[in-house]
């Protein structure tokens, strides 16, 4: 069962001893599973680093916790603690250190990138903290923040658009990937679908019949798709969040009404 | 818009980023520090017959590469974490980065000198 099945779940992991065991189990599994051999040995060493420094919790996330890795994926973590030393491992490592009240406050802020790795990561240590925040967002349903989301994503078109004009093929393609994926991220927000890792998001959202944005973002993942296309995608992406900014003002969810919110 | 020299880019990346880096704008900052320091040692590298393939950690794989062969007289590969770092935390979440004991001035320093090095090695 996945996190985000387990928020709803009458019966939810976090909620006896017994079943939190198994999904403590189950994460160990999946983490075997899907980290790639070549990355094991930098996920052991950040786990060691993490405990030696008494960590509360360590939670794989990102592209690699749904077992959808592409070419460019880094190897995500959310840390509960103080930090540790990172910057003598690969850079292909990608750490968020968070302090316990701070995972509290960002959950219940709004922050999708906390929400997302508390639905769909791999617990890799946790001292009863990732259990809390669990029981806490199925208590409380916090829905990440569309306006916040939309404004980030809308700066970062505005810059991709920028950047295309440099001439800078490879800058620009980060840049438009950057954005796209901002883009689609406020806009599934908006149509109350939590978005899921970035290989992902153009199957979702196509489901919402935006096939133009779908393409555009998995040509930036998966191509190199020339300047011109870049400039096209920019465009895409400016449509995407005009979208969100409809359904937004429609049916904008409140701070407090995220006890009605369905979970995707 | 046609594609460009990555020497010719690094420049005109750190033209962009220094009047940001003086307003203390970090997400125009990082951003186009970031872009600068990458295209600098992606021009090195090229010249040196390493090649950078479009993860970013392979370019700091590069940047390191250079500087063991004694190319590059510093390890730009920390500096491109730094970078890689808070443009993420700027461009994703909306927040200040956090440099360590850097600030950004002292991190456009070292991408001036970068790029400064790319063009010597560009030069006929």
């Amino acid at each position: 069962m996945s996190a985000s099945e387990a928020l709803l779940d009458s019966s939810p992991d976090w909620a006896t001893d017994d079943a939190w065991r198994r999904r403590l189990d189950s994460d160990a599994d999946r983490l075997e599973r899907l980290l790639p051999p070549a990355l094991t040995a930098l996920h052991a060493e950040l786990g060691h680093r993490a405990r030696s420094a008494g960590a509360a919790a360590l939670i794989l996330s990102g592209s690699t916790a749904r077992g959808r890795r592409t070419a460019i994926s880094d190897l995500d973590y959310h840390l509960v603690g103080a930090r540790v030393r990172t910057n003598d491992l690969s850079l292909e490592l990608d750490v968020h250190f968070l302090s316990q009240p701070q995972l509290e406050s960002d959950l219940l802020a709004g922050d999708d990138f906390v929400q997302w790795s508390l639905r769909f990561g791999c617990i890799v240590l946790d001292d009863g903290t990732v259990r809390r925040a669990l029981r806490l967002m199925a208590e409380r349903q916090p829905w990440p923040n569309v306006e916040r989301k939309r404004s980030h994503a809308a700066k970062s078109l505005e810059l991709a658009h920028r950047f295309v004009a440099t001439g800078d093929e490879d800058g620009a393609l980060v840049q438009v990937r950057t954005a796209l994926s901002l883009a689609a991220r406020a806009r599934l927000l908006s149509a109350r679908v939590f978005p899921l890792s970035r290989a992902e998001l153009p199957a979702q959202l196509r489901e919402l019949g935006l096939a133009s944005g779908a393409h555009a973002l998995a040509r930036s993942i998966y191509d190199s798709p020339s300047l011109s296309e870049l400039a096209d995608a920019v465009r895409r992406g400016e449509r995407l969040l005009e979208g969100a900014r409809k359904v937004a003002a429609v049916d904008r969810p409140r701070e407090d009404d995220g006890a009605s919110a369905p979970l995707h | 818009v046609s594609p460009k020299a990555k020497v010719k880019l690094a420049r005109e990346h750190l033209e962009r980023a220094l009047p940001a880096v003086s307003a203390d704008d970090y997400t125009e900052a990082v951003t186009w520090l970031f872009a600068a320091l990458e295209a600098a040692i992606v021009a090195v590298a090229e010249r040196h017959g390493i090649d950078t393939p479009n993860q970013h950690w392979k370019k700091a794989e590069a940047a390191e590469k250079l500087h063991h062969s004694g190319v590059l007289p510093h390890d730009l590969s920390e500096t491109l974490g730094v970078l890689t770092e808070a443009r993420k935390v700027a461009v994703y979440e909306g927040d200040e980065p956090e440099l360590g004991s850097r600030s950004l001035e002292s991190i456009a320093g070292e991408v001036e000198a970068a790029v400064e090095l790319a063009e010597r090695e560009g030069a006929p």
